[in-house]
């Protein structure tokens, strides 16, 4: 017994080579502390902090789009932006935006999720079809309503012609009446998807005992619903609208390519109005300041988010 | 109704009828429900299936109304248009290198630091959390006009690297959130028996720790993959040289200059979408873990 | 590394504190304690769950780093080495198998870790295979067998490593009882074989009764008593260890000291006199507070002692013996009686114990202060005299 002990000994050990060296130096704390969170830290200061504290300086000067001077200018161009009646007009085209949108995907995206949850035959294709809407790039959906919405040769034009709804084309997002509702439908059909998603999450995280505990009680199929199903929901609906609310309201990309800001400015929401300062009117100074007003009104939003849900809590901090 | 022996048949008769009626309302709701799945599912296929349509249908039969629903015969023209006649395999190879620089970078640094912030003993653990959740609200066109200011004065505006950093930037939060909850899910004492077995910590997280984290950092990559492939606000602002132009925003050039028909554009679309279709249905089961341990998203 | 001898491989834990900053303030896990641990020798930590034996362990390993305090091996002080300097091996509670690598390079990893070729080290991982009885198992993964197996392979890893001691952090405890058992005795059969000190952390006190050959209960961060286990079970320290080793746990009654003479003690419990003679020249005076301790073995509930009785309240059959819990005089007491015993449930029965065996503890400090006089001790007393 004791030669077998003897002999797990034997094992021979290589001396320390260069790799070994690397290693040991590596998995020295503050060398692994540097390795593993200076990438990440970095990128996010250079790349989010030291851009946004850049531009909340810029929004103090006036800077063209064309050459690099500043020009110290202090508050005016918050006294410009502020005292545009436009830019009233513009926050409040963002928030009938994103109010739209926000409610509308919640109420398309809780409903399929509530759908494709049953059983059913072709579960799972249904689950996939209505997936992809998700993993198309916004710009190319935008790109696919421009043709479908086409006025002269769109399909939508011709359904609706057929199907004896409307008596000629129509010129979707060219109508002052129509176009934000448009943008706002395009939009989510891509993003209602996020909704159900979510909440789908959620739904299979409700044990199905809490169900069949409330049919053994003698609940009806609402009463389930209403008593089971909804209470769960609540957190994710917060979350979806806080997050939701955020996005649309600073939406760019698809208000973007099907209007332009237009008919006649009736598309032109707050980051569009942004990015016109900027790039149209080569006002940078004044870009900024708007865009320093909206990081304002998006630090109150995350604010109220983290008063609600502490991310810390899910990620076990000590 | 186990006993069918009741004497009082009206009684009988009630329940029968009574429980008839919930199962053809039971059967009538069913069938309802699974109307409106159906007419969720084809609100949602129709736009592809026209995509697809469009692109498979030569210039001809385009401009034709009514537009036969599906192409009455296959070309693949429009394709053969794309690649011979138009910028678009430039626009094709950028949005390439964009997705490939992104995914790498962020998948490494949402990886390593994912670990660090799980496994490492650092203060401040709860500031970073809502940072990194704040960074995570930030919408792209708020981090765009910013970044424009700054990169003009870095002279970054054109150049390749400038925008791989800022659209991971972007991508870079929710990922970093995601491996920091996917690393909690890998127990500490799988590092720990293996320290105990010799090995130095660092051995101890590339032999170990790392390959439990795979899921994670697919479900990562894919996501990282999605924000670069779908990005068009930074590219937008930050790359005026349509030479270096992604597909989402070389697409919107075709468009304007009317270079080339409908039918190329939804060609351009489909390829565009295609290999996110891929993707996802190839590395489903990873994604699920990785996202499921992510949360929010 | 020859086969080393006595103390180069002996253990010793210096006065080692340990403390934790949480939010709510310092917290003391580990309140200076010192234990030797002998080269060959199988030390059980037991204790309540918080009350510090896994911290042990882990400043031992070299997973946490002691807040003063030093741990030696043999003369050297290895309190700095981190864990994978150390060569300890150590069993995790949940097994730590690596989910990714099939059984055989699990149990291999110590050695490739050592730079050891793949095949020497499988051939070194399939001795170890064959000795825990998992060979036909080597090529799967964790995932694919069961938890008794993953056992034994977790085992086999460390038994691999051929470390200078082995660390055990509740090992069994997610296994059903028959397994563990069975495990039980696999590790007891491996230090055996390799002769390594081996310490072992658990909350089951039966666990450290049939394997250790020394146990260290530990209570809120220190160390409430060290010894065999025929010691902690016989001559407990004080209270806390009296009522934590032992299955069913020792009776407790509440009592004061009334008369102190040569013959003996005589102790008033509930209103009755229980007269006890003692083995030491116990410290007791009259009026002194004390508690009386007394196992289920030693209570007889068929004949009439000081006059105590009660309610059997619930009876339950333990193989061919029966667990009486009476409700009466002396509060809730625990009788094991044979299951032959003509007893029902609302049966009121006379309780009495056998004072020989009974304990008497301080009721302030909880510390022990004397026990029942048995005729073994009197006669070692006797024969010195």
């Amino acid at each position: 017994m004791a030669s077998e002990t003897t002999e797990w000994t034997a094992h021979s050990t290589e001396p320390a080579g260069v790799k070994d060296t690397l290693v040991e130096f590596l998995s020295r704390k503050r060398v692994l502390m540097a390795l593993t969170l200076l990438p990440a830290l970095s990128l996010f200061v250079i790349m989010i902090v030291v851009p946004v504290v850049w531009t909340i300086a810029a929004s103090f000067n006036s800077i063209s789009a064309f050459s690099p001077e500043w020009t110290w200018v202090g508050l005016e161009n918050y006294r410009v932006v502020l005292s545009d009646p436009q830019f009233g007009t513009v926050l409040s085209r963002s928030i009938y935006f994103a109010t739209g949108s926000v409610l509308l995907q919640l109420v398309l995206g809780t409903g399929i999720a509530l759908l494709i949850n049953r059983s059913f035959k072709l579960n799972s294709v249904a689950r996939a079809v209505v997936m992809l809407p998700y993993l198309i790039p916004t710009a190319i959906v935008a790109y696919l309503a421009l043709w479908m919405l086409n006025s002269q040769w769109g399909i939508i034009n011709q359904l609706l012609v057929q199907a004896g709804l409307i008596n000629q084309h129509i010129a979707w997002l060219g109508s002052p009446e129509l176009a934000m509702l448009i943008i706002i439908l395009v939009n989510s059909w891509k993003f209602s998807i996020f909704v159900t998603i979510m909440v789908l999450a959620r739904l299979q995280g409700i044990p199905t005992g809490f169900y069949e505990a409330a049919q053994m009680a003698g609940a009806s199929r609402f009463q389930q619903f209403r008593d089971i199903t909804l209470p769960n929901l609540k957190g994710v609906i917060f979350i979806v609208l806080l997050l939701r609310g955020v996005w649309m309201f600073n939406k760019f990309d698809i208000i973007w390519i099907l209007t332009g800001g237009g008919p006649i400015n009736v598309t032109t929401t707050a980051p569009i109005y942004a990015y016109k300062t900027a790039f149209n009117q080569y006002a940078l100074g004044r870009s900024a300041a708007i865009s320093t007003i909206l990081f304002g009104m998006l630090s109150v939003v995350a604010a109220l988010y983290f008063y609600r849900f502490d991310p810390s809590k899910e990620v076990r901090v000590e | 109704m186990s006993s069918g022996h009741s004497n009082d048949d009206g009684e009988e008769q009630s329940l029968f009828s009574a429980m008839t009626s919930y199962q053809t309302r039971g059967k009538a709701y069913t069938g309802f429900l699974n109307l409106l799945t159906l007419g969720a599912v084809l609100l949602i296929a129709f736009p592809l299936f026209w995509m697809f349509s469009t692109a498979l249908r030569p210039d001809a039969a385009l401009y034709t109304t009514p537009s036969s629903l599906i192409p009455e015969t296959v070309s693949f023209e429009q394709f053969r248009t794309l690649f011979t006649n138009t910028d678009f395999p430039t626009y094709l190879l950028n949005s390439i290198i964009l997705a490939a620089g992104v995914v790498g970078l962020t998948t490494t640094a949402a990886t390593l630091g994912g670990y660090g912030l799980t496994r490492i003993d650092i203060p401040h653990k709860k500031f970073f959390a809502r940072t990194i959740i704040f960074g995570y609200m930030f919408p792209p066109i708020l981090l765009a006009i910013p970044m424009f200011i700054f990169w003009r004065k870095l002279g970054m505006i054109n150049s390749y690297p400038g925008l791989i950093l800022a659209v991971t930037a972007t991508s870079l939060p929710f990922s970093l959130w995601m491996m920091w909850k996917f690393f909690q899910t890998v127990p500490k004492s799988l590092e720990e028996s293996a320290m105990m077995a010799g090995a130095p910590r660092f051995r101890a997280f590339y032999e170990i720790a790392l390959p439990m984290a795979k899921p994670g950092m697919i479900a990562v990559a894919v996501f990282s993959y999605a924000i670069a492939w779908n990005a068009y606000t930074l590219p937008t602002v930050l790359m005026s040289d349509s030479s270096k132009w992604p597909l989402t925003v070389g697409i919107q050039a075709f468009l304007q200059t009317d270079a080339i028909s409908w039918g190329a554009l939804m060609a351009a679309n489909a390829i565009a979408v295609i290999p996110s279709f891929l993707f996802v249905f190839f590395l489903q089961k990873y994604l699920l873990r990785g996202f499921r341990a992510g949360g929010v998203k | 590394m020859s086969q080393t001898t006595s103390t180069a491989n002996s253990i010793t834990i210096d006065t080692l504190r340990k403390e934790f900053n949480t939010p709510d303030g310092t917290v003391v896990a580990v309140d200076s304690i010192h234990i030797e641990i002998g080269p060959e020798e199988f030390l059980t930590l037991v204790g309540p769950s918080g009350c510090g034996k896994t911290t042990t362990l882990r400043c031992l390993a070299g997973l946490e780093t002691p807040t003063s305090g030093e741990i030696r091996l043999g003369n050297r002080d290895v309190s700095d080495l981190p864990a994978n300097k150390r060569d300890f091996a150590m069993m995790f509670q949940n097994i730590a198998l690596y989910p990714h690598m099939k059984i055989i390079d699990n149990i291999a990893y110590p050695l490739k870790v050592r730079g050891v070729s793949t095949q020497e080290r499988h051939e070194h991982a399939k001795e170890a295979a064959e000795i825990m009885q998992i060979t036909d198992l080597l090529n799967k993964y964790p995932g694919e067998v069961s938890g008794g197996q993953r056992q034994r392979a977790a085992l086999a890893r460390t038994v691999v490593q051929n470390p200078k001691a082995f660390l055990m952090d509740e090992p069994l405890s997610d296994l059903d009882a028959k397994l563990k058992v069975e495990i039980r005795k696999e590790i007891q059969r491996v230090h055996q074989r390799v002769k390594r000190p081996t310490v072992y952390v658990t909350h089951d006190q039966e666990e450290a009764m049939t394997m250790s050959d020394r146990i260290a209960v530990m209570n809120n961060g220190g160390i409430e008593q060290i010894g065999t286990p025929n010691e902690l079970y016989n001559e407990p320290a004080n209270l806390f260890v009296a009522q934590f080793i032992g299955n069913p746990s020792m009776n407790f009654a509440d009592g004061t000291v009334e008369t102190v003479s040569t013959d003996g003690v005589s102790v008033s419990v509930d209103e009755r006199i229980v007269d006890l003679s003692l083995n030491a020249e116990a410290d007791l005076s009259m009026g002194d507070e004390v508690v009386l301790g007394f196992r289920p073995e030693t209570v007889s509930l068929d004949t009439a002692g000081p006059g105590f009785e009660g309610e059997i309240t619930l009876i339950e059959r333990i193989d061919d013996r029966m667990l009486a819990t009476v409700e009466g005089d002396l509060g809730e007491i625990r009788a094991t009686v044979s299951a032959d015993d003509p007893l029902n449930v609302g049966d009121v029965v006379p309780i009495s114990f056998d004072t020989s065996h009974i304990h008497v503890f301080d009721r302030d400090t909880g510390e022990h202060i004397a026990s029942g006089d048995r005729p073994s001790t009197r006669r070692a007393k006797r024969g010195a005299e």
